[in-house]
């Protein structure tokens, strides 16, 4: 039985729900307060416990569970019998180095260790209301603990500072839509119009400046309400819109370096609107877009840094799991992936009861945005000043069943376990001499990946299984990722930045020994000028976060 | 024994001197006659009084004859004939009623009762005014006549009232109502009338008025003269006792809702209710079977009466918001439905926005049709195949028949 929804009900639901009233405003404005808020919460729990030595540091684990705790107290108060749907977006992953997104360890992970001094940590959170959704990034250093310390230096403060400054930009060049006027000379094309071509041109050439690669996955994209990405790869999304960096892209940089490149003359050609398994062709990511006032955008930059790596080589991503040997590989960090998403297209007569009930409750009590199993105890929202081993008790004695309704669920794919991903890079002499058996329809099932982006290296024809194979020859990387959700309200031609920016994700104090240089210099420079003009420059306002805050 | 009388009629106890006169006997009325009441084990008559006995006879039916020839005259009528003469005796005698109704109203003017008497004054009246209209007089007869006729009948089942009510015969209390046994009390008599006539009085648990209900019957019995569980109307008391006792219907016929509504100002089933009204009903009546989730509330059971009940024929509401399903529609509550899936604002929008192929459910009658295909292909292919083996040439070597 295939669900279906109205043609009436769809154009309410997909574009009249997505017009940038006063309320929808405030509703994500308010998201985005919360979700400003949490982060600043996370971190300055993480540098009263790291970096001042205020307290006993705190895992991972405790530090996903009490943001998510925070967010949900936040959420509990707002819009309180006003809206249907509100709660967390994205349940608070802490990303360390590699790692690039979904970890977020229950409290029972084995797993689950503490920071060491020079690591990268992102944060990732998102919450919404009535589905007016704002995520947010942010990478963090953790310093010595002490006074006397200097900046980060290194691969690590590379990719830092290629994350932030490339987000900044696209931010700022998000905002020139609104007064195509004042685009400046170094960026103006003629048109007048911010395309997804200009974005992506911006961001590579900030890369390649820091001797940084765009890492798979990245994107700017624009996001409705309920559609904020959170289901990228289960649902084929309508009128999909943005920029996504893939493996493909780096494959055609790797490949124009090589003199007898010549791109009108390649041998495989490859359609991705052909093999996208979707019924519109309007799914499958492509460049060619016009950003446009009234919508609003997400700009999730991951960069990793080739300084420490021998060669040219392909950034791709690695899904770990607790499963043994099924990457033949003989890693020590096995995490079981804890972030979940149901997927409503799919609908299966459990036979299990705790699969049944687990499954209603998924239905009734959350929306449609990742969740974790801690999520649906009672126990959660945790709070500090409450019996904290008694708290924690209920919550692993509720999630016994729990786990075992949802292996159920997983495994007739009503929910989807979002994968924990690893940075790696593969030589490109590996890649060369790999030889393709699967031929171009090897699909990875397990790691959903956008429609038309299933083959990963198209014009080596190098099928997704294959690149997993190839995995075990890789290095690992960091990679620093910068998120923030913006609107671009066409109203008042201002742009309002729901997440990030100084007031909460100031950089992390890093040096790199790069700089930006040429033509993207000067643009970078222009729109940095720009933003700072208060009087003739671009208007962005930035969410604060709420002063009531513990 | 005279050799003379040697043919005799033992019937008849004659004797005849010639068989002639013994045969043209034996041939007489008088003689059939004798035989008859000699098997009624009589003595025979003689000649003379038998003669004057038939002269009685057609005497006194000349009337009878008369009706008799008309009869053998009807066997050679056709049927319509027949039919029309039985039409004409009949309006004849309605007109010799109505003509008897009339010479008595007009006789009893003053003694008729007040609403006969307005009656016949709004029929004077509507004669005037259909007289002031004209209208045809074979149409105001007719009015006249279906009147008065309308009045007759009132008129002839007051008389019958009147006359029930004369010979009402009043059975008290403690009188057996079956066989004017006189007991001591009302107990007492219910009890006679129950062991020797097996009078057995239903829900005794919830009659209330247990000296109505006798007085009823007895009213029946001795007003109406009405047995009590079948139709029969005796035409006075007597006969409709001995009716009863004869035929067993010394009983209170129970079954029916009807009959059941016909006591029913007796009894009081309240106190069934207020304990437990679902177990109460399924006990009392197997049919039913309750629908909904015991979600009972006590509060409303209180104020609970027979007027919330109510039926739609195969589902019975009960006061307090449940419903009883009907026995024969079991199959259907007891299956187990799955309720469709109402989706939330944030299912529909992913619904809305997928784009993604699913896979499609096998439609069964195309398969069917494209199986009909297959196997008519199938077939014409081993016709085929049949067809050309016939022509083949097995033989390894060629033989010339002729050098054979």
């Amino acid at each position: 039985m295939e669900l279906s929804v109205s043609d009436k009900d769809k154009s309410i639901l997909l574009e009249k729900k997505n017009v940038l009233s006063p309320s929808v405003l405030d509703k994500y404005r308010l998201a985005g307060q919360i979700t400003q808020t949490c982060l600043a919460y996370l971190t300055g729990l993480i540098n009263d416990s790291y970096h001042l030595g205020k307290h006993e540091p705190y895992s991972i684990a405790e530090l996903c569970l009490l943001g998510d705790s925070h967010m949900k107290v936040a959420l509990d108060n707002a819009y309180k019998n006003q809206v249907r749907e509100k709660g967390i977006a994205q349940p608070v992953t802490i990303d360390v180095n590699d790692v690039v997104v979904g970890y977020s360890p229950e409290v029972d992970d084995e797993t689950n260790f503490k920071f060491k001094a020079g690591d990268i940590v992102t944060i990732n959170l998102g919450c919404h209301i009535d589905g007016y959704t704002s995520n947010l990034s942010h990478t963090l250093v953790i310093y010595p603990p002490g006074a006397s310390v200097g900046p980060l230096l290194g691969s690590s403060a590379d990719a830092i500072c290629a994350s932030y400054i490339a987000s900044e930009t696209v931010i700022a060049l998000l905002a020139l839509s609104l007064t195509p006027e004042k685009i400046p000379q170094s960026l103006a094309d003629g048109s007048g119009l911010i395309r997804g071509s200009t974005i992506r041109q911006i961001v590579d050439s900030i890369a390649e400046s820091f001797n940084c690669v765009v890492v798979p996955t990245s994107k700017v994209r624009r996001i409705r309400r309920f559609l904020a990405g959170q289901a990228e790869g289960i649902v084929a999304e309508r009128d999909f819109k943005g920029v996504v960096w893939s493996e493909a892209d780096q494959e055609l940089k790797l490949l124009k370096k090589s003199p007898k490149f010549n791109a009108s003359q390649e041998l495989a050609t490859y359609d991705k609107t052909k093999s996208a398994r979707v019924t519109a062709s309007s799914a499958v990511p492509t460049d060619d877009f016009v950003v446009s006032p009234g919508e609003v955008y997400t700009v999730d930059i991951k960069m990793a840094p080739l300084q420490a790596t021998e060669g040219p080589g392909l950034i791709t991503l690695q899904a770990v799991d607790n499963v043994t040997g099924a990457n033949h590989s003989n890693e020590a960090f096995r995490p079981r992936p804890s972030i979940f998403v149901r997927d409503v297209a799919i609908s299966h007569q459990l036979k299990l009861k705790t699969s049944r009930k687990l499954l209603s409750t998924i239905d009734n009590k959350l929306s449609v945005y990742p969740f974790k199993l801690t999520h649906l105890t009672s126990g959660f929202p945790f709070d500090l000043s409450g019996d904290i081993e008694q708290q924690l008790r209920s919550i692993q004695q509720e999630m016994k069943p729990a786990r075992l309704g949802l292996v159920e669920l997983a495994n007739r794919h009503l929910v989807v376990a979002k994968p924990i991903l690893r940075a790696r890079f593969v030589p490109l002499q590996v890649i060369l001499n790999a030889s393709t058996s699967t031929g171009v329809n090897g699909y990875d099932a397990e790691n959903p990946v956008l429609p038309g982006l299933e083959l990963p290296l198209p014009r080596l024809g190098l099928t997704s299984l294959k690149l997993k194979s190839l995995l075990r020859a890789s290095k690992e990387i960091p990679v620093a990722r910068e998120l923030s959700t913006v609107v671009l309200n066409g109203d008042n031609n201002e742009l309002i930045r729901l997440s990030g920016g100084l007031s909460t994700s100031k950089p992390s104090w890093v040096h790199s020994k790069f700089q930006l240089s040429g033509t993207v210099a000067q643009s970078v420079n222009d729109l940095v000028q720009l933003t700072q003009d208060q009087r003739f420059g671009l208007k962005i306002k930035e969410c604060q976060p709420m002063k009531s805050s513990n | 024994m005279s050799s003379g009388l040697q043919y005799t009629c033992n019937s008849c106890s004659l004797a005849f001197s010639r068989p002639e006169d013994q045969r043209s006997h034996m041939k007489t009325d008088w003689h059939r006659y004798n035989l008859k009441r000699r098997v009624s084990q009589l003595p025979p008559i003689s000649e003379e009084l038998f003669n004057e006995k038939v002269g009685n006879i057609a005497n006194t039916s000349e009337g009878h004859e008369i009706r008799d020839s008309a009869g053998a005259n009807g066997k050679q009528m056709t049927k319509k004939q027949q039919r029309r003469l039985e039409k004409e005796a009949l309006l004849e005698k309605k007109k010799q009623l109505l003509e008897i109704a009339r010479r008595r109203m007009i006789l009893s003017n003053d003694g008729m009762p007040i609403y006969d008497k307005m009656r016949t004054e709004s029929d004077e009246a509507k004669s005037v005014i259909n007289d002031q209209k004209e209208t045809p007089p074979q149409y105001d007869n007719a009015s006249h006549v279906e009147t008065r006729d309308c009045d007759d009948d009132d008129w002839e089942t007051e008389q019958l009232m009147d006359q029930k009510i004369k010979n009402k015969v009043e059975i008290p209390l403690d009188t057996c109502m079956f066989c004017s046994h006189v007991s001591s009390d009302l107990d007492e008599n219910i009890d006679h009338m129950f062991k020797n006539h097996g009078l057995f009085i239903p829900e005794p648990k919830y009659l209330v008025d247990k000296a109505g209900l006798i007085h009823y019957l007895s009213e029946k019995v001795g007003l109406g003269n009405m047995c009590l569980s079948c139709n029969f109307q005796g035409r006075n008391i007597e006969s409709v006792r001995q009716h009863m006792r004869a035929k067993g219907h010394c009983k209170i016929p129970y079954e029916t809702l009807n009959e059941k509504l016909e006591i029913s100002e007796f009894y009081n089933f309240e106190s069934s209710y207020s304990r437990n009204t679902e177990a109460d009903i399924t006990d009392n009546d197997e049919e039913w079977e309750d629908l909904s989730d015991n979600a009972a509330d006590e509060g409303s059971e209180d104020e609970m009466s027979t007027d919330d009940l109510y039926t739609n024929g195969y589902e019975l509401y009960l006061p307090n918001g449940h419903v009883a399903g009907h026995r024969s529609l079991m199959r259907y509550y007891k299956q187990n439905l799955k309720p469709e899936r109402e989706l939330t604002e944030g299912q529909g929008t992913l619904v809305a926005a997928e784009t993604r192929h699913f896979v499609q459910s096998i439609d069964r009658k195309e398969l069917q049709a494209k199986k009909r295909v297959w196997a008519r292909q199938e077939k014409l292919k081993d016709v085929n195949d049949r067809r050309s083996a016939k022509f083949i040439n097995h033989q390894a070597h060629y033989r010339d028949q002729l050098l054979q």
